[in-house]
C-alpha cells in the first residue's frame, strides 16, 4: 500500500509540473497543448547535458532552457503571429518528436535513446530529516529526489504567484479579458511571453524528472503521451492550481495502480497487459465526460482577437 | 468663478485625423473649461469619439496641436495621457469579467508588484468611494454586476488613478432611466470636487440639463462650442443635423372597426416561482400602434419574449388572427408576417462577426428567393441586400462589411431593412432607437408609421416615454407584471404615465 502511495508520487511529479506550466500559459489566455512537446524536449536536453557535464544539475538547467525555447517557439506563432494556438500547439509537439531523436543522432549516432546515466550520475535522494525514520513510511515518502518535493510544492507558489502578485492578476487579465489589460496600459502580449517563460521552464522540469531521475536515459518518445494528461488534470482541476495538484495525484494514482495490476488474474484468467495499460485514460476519459460538471476555460482561449 | 476656475483643462488647435481615405477629424478646435461639464455632440460618426480617443492617447493626430494644462502635449500611448490626469470611460466597458471589483480597479497600477496586499488596496478604494460617493461591493465580481454598477467600476478605476478630466463616451446609451439620473448626479459630485468632465453623447435633453458648455460636432467637424444656457432641444438638434427635423407625417386615424389581428387575453408568466407578468390583457388591430410603456424590468421582457415566440411557458391566450401563437413554428409566423426588432440588438438580433449580407438573409437563409439545390444565390442575395442597404440608408453600403464594425444606429436599420423586407402583419419592436442617434431614430419612426397606415399591427415595448407618445396610438404602463394603466395617445400626458409608471393610481 505504502509502496503504491510512493509510486503515485512518482509518477505525480512529472504530470504536476507541466500541468503547472499549463496553467501558466492557459491562464494567459492560449490554448497550450504543446506540454508533451515541451517535456520531450526538456527530458532530451537534460539527459543529453547530464551525460557530457556528470552533473545533473546542470542538466536540470539545460532541460529549463530547452523547455523555455520550445514553449517560446509556440509563443512565436500563437501569441506573436497569432496563429491558432490548436495548430501551433500541434506543430510544436510534431517538431519535438522530430528534432529530438534528430539531435540524437547527431550526438550520439542513434535516434533511440541518450546513453544511460549511472546511479552517481542521476538525481541522488534527498531524505528528509527526522520523517525519514518513520518506519515503512519514512524511507518510501520522504527520502526521494528533490523534484519530487518541489513538485508538491510547486502548485502552491503557482496559486501565490497568480493569486497574489500583479504578475498573476496581470496573468489572470490576460486570458479573461486583454482588451482590459490593454487599455490599462499593459500590453497583454508581453505578459504571455513571460507567462510562456515561467510555464515552460515548468513544463521541462517534468520532461527532465523523467529523463535523469525517474529513468536514467532519454528515450525517443518517452514522455508518451504525459503531457496530453496533464492537460486533462488542468481541465480537470479547473485550471486551479491546487485542484488541479490533485487530479494530477489522481492520475498518478491509477497509473500506479495500472502497474501493479500488470500481473494480476481474475479467477484465473489473465488480463491482457494492453486492458491494464488504459486505466489511467479511461480514468481521464469518464471523469471528463461525467464527474467534473462544466470546467470553463480562460475566456481569451480560441478566441482570434487575442 | 474665479480665474482658476476658467483656465482651459484641455484645448485642441487644429486637430486633424485621418483613416485611409476617411477623415474623421478636420481642424477641430475648441477647449474646455477646468472644472466644468463640457457636453460634444454629434451623430455618430461626427468623429467625437475619435477626438476623445486621440486626447486619451489612443490615436495619433495627423495634424494640429493639443493642450493640456495650457502645454502642448505628444502622447505616444494611453500611458502618457494617464500619467497627466486623463481618463475614459469607452462606450463598451474594458473590464474583466472574472475578477473582482478591486482587482480591476488596481490592474496596471498594481501598489506592490510582489505582494499585492488585498486589505491595502482596499483601504484606499474604500477612501475614494467615500470622498466621491460611490456604492459598490469592491469583492463582488465584475460578472454579476449591472451595467450601471460596472460603470462605476470604471469611473472608479478613473480616480483611483488619480484622473482629473475624465472622459465619458455615451455612458448613458447602457443605463436605465434611473441609473441615468444616478450617474448624472455623480458627475456633477464631481465637477464639484473639481474635476472637469467630457460627456459625449447624442441625447440632448442630458446634454442640456447639466453641461454648462457644449461642442456640437457634425462630419468631423467642430460647428459650433457655446455654453448650454440658452439653448433648446430644437435648436442644438438642428446644428448637430445640420437641417431641420422632419416631422412625423399625419396619419390615418385607426379603423377601430377591424376586428384585431394581435389578442392576448389574460397572460401569466411565471419564473422561478415570481409572476413576472400576471393577467395582460390587450388587442392590437391591423393598422395600429400599441405602445408599451414602463420601467425596465416590469414585465416588458417576458411580454416580448411571448410575442417573439421564444418563451412558451406561460398560461393564458396569445392569438394571432385566431389562432394560438405558441402552436406555430417561428418560421411559419416569419412567412405570415410576423417581424422582430428585439431589445438586445447584439445578441438577439444580429451576429456580430457575420458580415452585413450574412445578417441581411439570417432567418430567410432558406427561402427559394436566396436559396436553390441546397446552394446560396449569391448574385440574387448580393443584389438585394445592396437595394436594402439602399433603401435603408445604412452606411458604408457594403454588403461584406462586417456587423460589428457599423454603428448602432446602422446596425439597427440592417435589423429593419431584414424585418421589413417581406410583407408585415405583426410587428413587435422592443427598444427599436435604443443606442441609436438622431438621424436614425428619425428615419426609424417614420418606417414604423409607414408600415402602420400599410396596415401592419405594431407593438412597441420601450422605456423612452418620448418615442411611446410620439408613435403610439394607444399606450399601456407596466407595473411589476400588471397593466397599470391605460389610455389613447390624445388623453396621455407625461406626468399621467408617469405615475403609472410608478404604480400611482389615477
Amino acid at each position: 500500500m505504502i509502496e503504491l502511495l510512493a509510486s503515485t508520487l512518482r509518477l505525480a511529479t512529472p504530470l504536476i509540473f507541466a500541468a503547472m506550466g499549463g496553467l501558466f500559459c492557459e491562464r494567459a489566455g492560449v490554448a497550450t497543448i504543446c506540454l508533451e512537446g515541451v517535456m520531450l524536449t526538456g527530458a532530451w536536453a537534460a539527459a543529453t547535458a547530464t551525460y557530457f557535464t556528470q552533473d545533473p544539475y546542470i542538466g536540470i538547467c539545460a532541460g529549463l532552457v530547452a523547455g523555455v525555447l520550445t514553449m517560446w517557439l509556440h509563443a512565436l506563432l500563437a501569441v506573436q503571429s497569432k496563429a491558432d494556438a490548436i495548430v501551433s500547439g500541434v506543430a510544436v509537439n510534431l517538431f519535438a518528436t522530430g528534432i529530438t531523436p534528430l539531435l540524437n543522432k547527431i550526438f550520439f549516432g542513434g535516434t533511440a535513446n541518450t546513453p544511460s546515466l549511472s546511479l552517481d550520475q542521476r538525481l541522488s535522494n534527498v531524505p528528509i530529516p527526522g520523517l525519514e525514520q518513520i518506519p515503512f513510511l519514512g524511507p518510501l515518502l520522504f527520502d526521494q529526489p528533490f523534484l519530487i518535493y518541489l513538485g508538491l510544492l510547486t502548485p502552491f507558489a503557482v496559486a501565490y504567484v497568480i493569486y497574489r502578485t500583479a504578475f498573476g492578476l496581470r496573468i489572470l487579465a490576460a486570458g479573461d479579458g486583454p482588451k482590459a489589460l490593454a487599455t490599462a496600459g499593459v500590453s497583454p502580449t508581453r505578459v504571455r511571453w513571460m507567462a510562456f517563460a515561467v510555464g515552460g521552464a515548468l513544463a521541462s522540469l517534468g520532461g527532465t524528472y523523467l529523463a535523469i531521475s525517474h529513468a536514467s536515459q532519454f528515450t525517443r518518445d518517452m514522455t508518451a503521451g504525459r503531457g496530453y494528461i496533464a492537460l486533462t488534470a488542468l481541465i480537470f482541476g479547473k485550471w486551479k492550481p491546487v485542484p488541479t495538484l490533485f487530479a494530477c495525484l489522481f492520475f498518478g494514482f491509477f497509473d500506479a495502480l495500472q502497474i501493479r495490476l500488470q500481473s494480476s488474474s481474475i479467477g484465473g484468467f489473465s488480463v491482457p497487459v494492453q486492458f491494464i495499460q488504459m486505466l489511467p485514460y479511461v480514468a481521464a476519459l469518464v471523469l471528463l465526460a461525467g464527474f467534473i460538471g462544466r470546467a470553463e476555460p480562460p475566456l481569451a482561449i480560441g478566441k482570434d482577437d487575442r | 468663478m474665479n480665474n482658476a476656475q476658467s483656465a482651459a483643462a484641455f484645448e485642441f488647435e487644429g486637430v486633424t485625423k485621418i483613416f485611409g481615405s476617411v477623415t474623421a477629424n478636420s481642424d477641430v478646435s475648441f477647449s474646455v473649461e477646468s472644472g466644468t461639464i463640457h457636453g460634444v455632440v454629434g451623430e455618430n460618426g461626427a468623429g467625437k469619439s475619435t477626438i476623445m480617443k486621440i486626447l486619451y492617447g489612443m490615436y495619433h493626430p495627423d495634424g494640429g496641436t493639443i493642450l493640456v494644462q495650457g502645454k502642448p502635449v505628444r502622447f505616444k500611448s494611453s500611458h502618457d495621457a494617464i500619467s497627466l490626469g486623463i481618463g475614459m470611460v469607452h462606450q463598451h466597458f474594458m473590464l474583466v469579467p472574472t475578477l473582482t471589483v478591486w482587482q480591476n480597479v488596481v490592474l496596471g497600477m498594481e501598489p506592490k508588484k510582489w505582494n499585492l496586499n488585498r486589505n491595502n488596496s482596499i483601504t484606499e478604494l474604500n477612501n475614494i468611494k467615500c470622498q466621491f460617493g460611490f456604492q459598490v461591493d469592491l469583492h463582488a465580481r465584475i460578472s454579476d454586476l449591472t451595467v450601471g454598477q460596472q460603470q462605476q467600476v470604471e469611473i472608479l478605476k478613473l480616480l483611483y488613478r488619480k484622473a482629473e478630466i475624465l472622459i465619458l463616451d455615451e455612458p448613458t446609451a447602457v443605463l436605465t432611466p434611473q441609473e441615468v439620473d444616478v450617474l448624472l448626479e455623480r458627475l456633477k459630485n464631481l465637477r464639484d470636487l473639481g474635476k472637469t468632465v467630457v460627456f459625449i453623447s447624442h441625447k440632448l435633453r442630458e446634454i442640456l440639463s447639466f453641461t454648462e458648455n457644449v461642442t456640437i460636432m457634425r462630419h468631423g467637424k467642430v460647428v459650433e462650442t457655446l455654453p448650454t444656457s440658452g439653448l433648446t432641444e430644437s435648436s442644438l438638434a438642428e446644428k448637430m443635423v445640420g437641417r431641420k427635423l422632419r416631422a412625423l407625417p399625419v396619419r390615418k386615424p385607426v379603423d377601430t372597426a377591424r376586428s384585431p389581428r394581435l389578442s392576448i387575453d389574460n397572460l401569466c408568466v411565471e419564473k422561478d416561482g415570481q409572476a413576472k407578468l400576471s393577467n395582460v390583457s390587450f388587442d392590437v388591430r391591423p393598422g395600429e400602434i400599441i405602445g408599451i410603456a414602463g420601467v425596465d424590468g416590469n414585465g416588458q421582457h417576458e411580454l416580448v419574449q411571448v410575442l417573439m415566440n421564444v418563451a412558451r411557458d406561460y398560461e393564458g391566450k396569445v392569438l394571432l388572427d385566431g389562432k394560438p401563437l405558441r402552436e406555430c413554428r417561428t418560421y411559419e409566423l416569419k412567412q405570415k408576417g410576423l417581424a422582430v426588432v428585439p431589445p438586445d440588438r447584439l445578441k438577439e438580433a444580429v451576429v456580430t462577426d457575420f458580415c452585413i449580407r450574412e445578417n441581411y438573409i439570417l432567418g430567410h437563409h432558406w427561402e427559394k428567393e436566396f436559396v436553390s439545390h441546397g446552394t446560396f444565390q449569391m448574385p440574387k442575395i448580393q443584389a438585394a441586400v445592396k437595394s436594402a442597404l439602399e433603401t435603408f440608408d445604412v452606411r458604408p453600403r457594403e454588403p461584406e462589411w462586417p456587423m460589428s464594425g457599423l454603428s448602432g444606429g446602422n446596425q439597427q436599420k440592417v435589423v429593419l431593412a431584414r424585418e421589413f423586407a417581406r410583407p408585415v402583419e405583426l410587428l413587435v419592436a422592443a427598444q427599436p432607437t435604443r443606442g441609436v442617434d438622431i438621424g436614425a431614430i428619425e428615419f426609424i419612426h417614420a418606417r414604423f408609421i409607414q408600415k402602420r397606415d400599410e396596415g401592419a399591427s405594431i407593438v412597441l415595448v420601450s422605456t423612452e416615454l418620448e418615442e411611446i407618445l410620439q408613435l403610439s396610438d394607444r399606450i399601456l404602463v407596466l407595473y411589476e407584471g400588471k397593466i397599470q394603466g391605460q389610455c389613447l395617445r390624445k388623453d396621455a400626458t407625461e406626468e399621467k404615465l408617469g405615475l403609472w409608471m410608478t404604480g400611482g393610481q389615477q
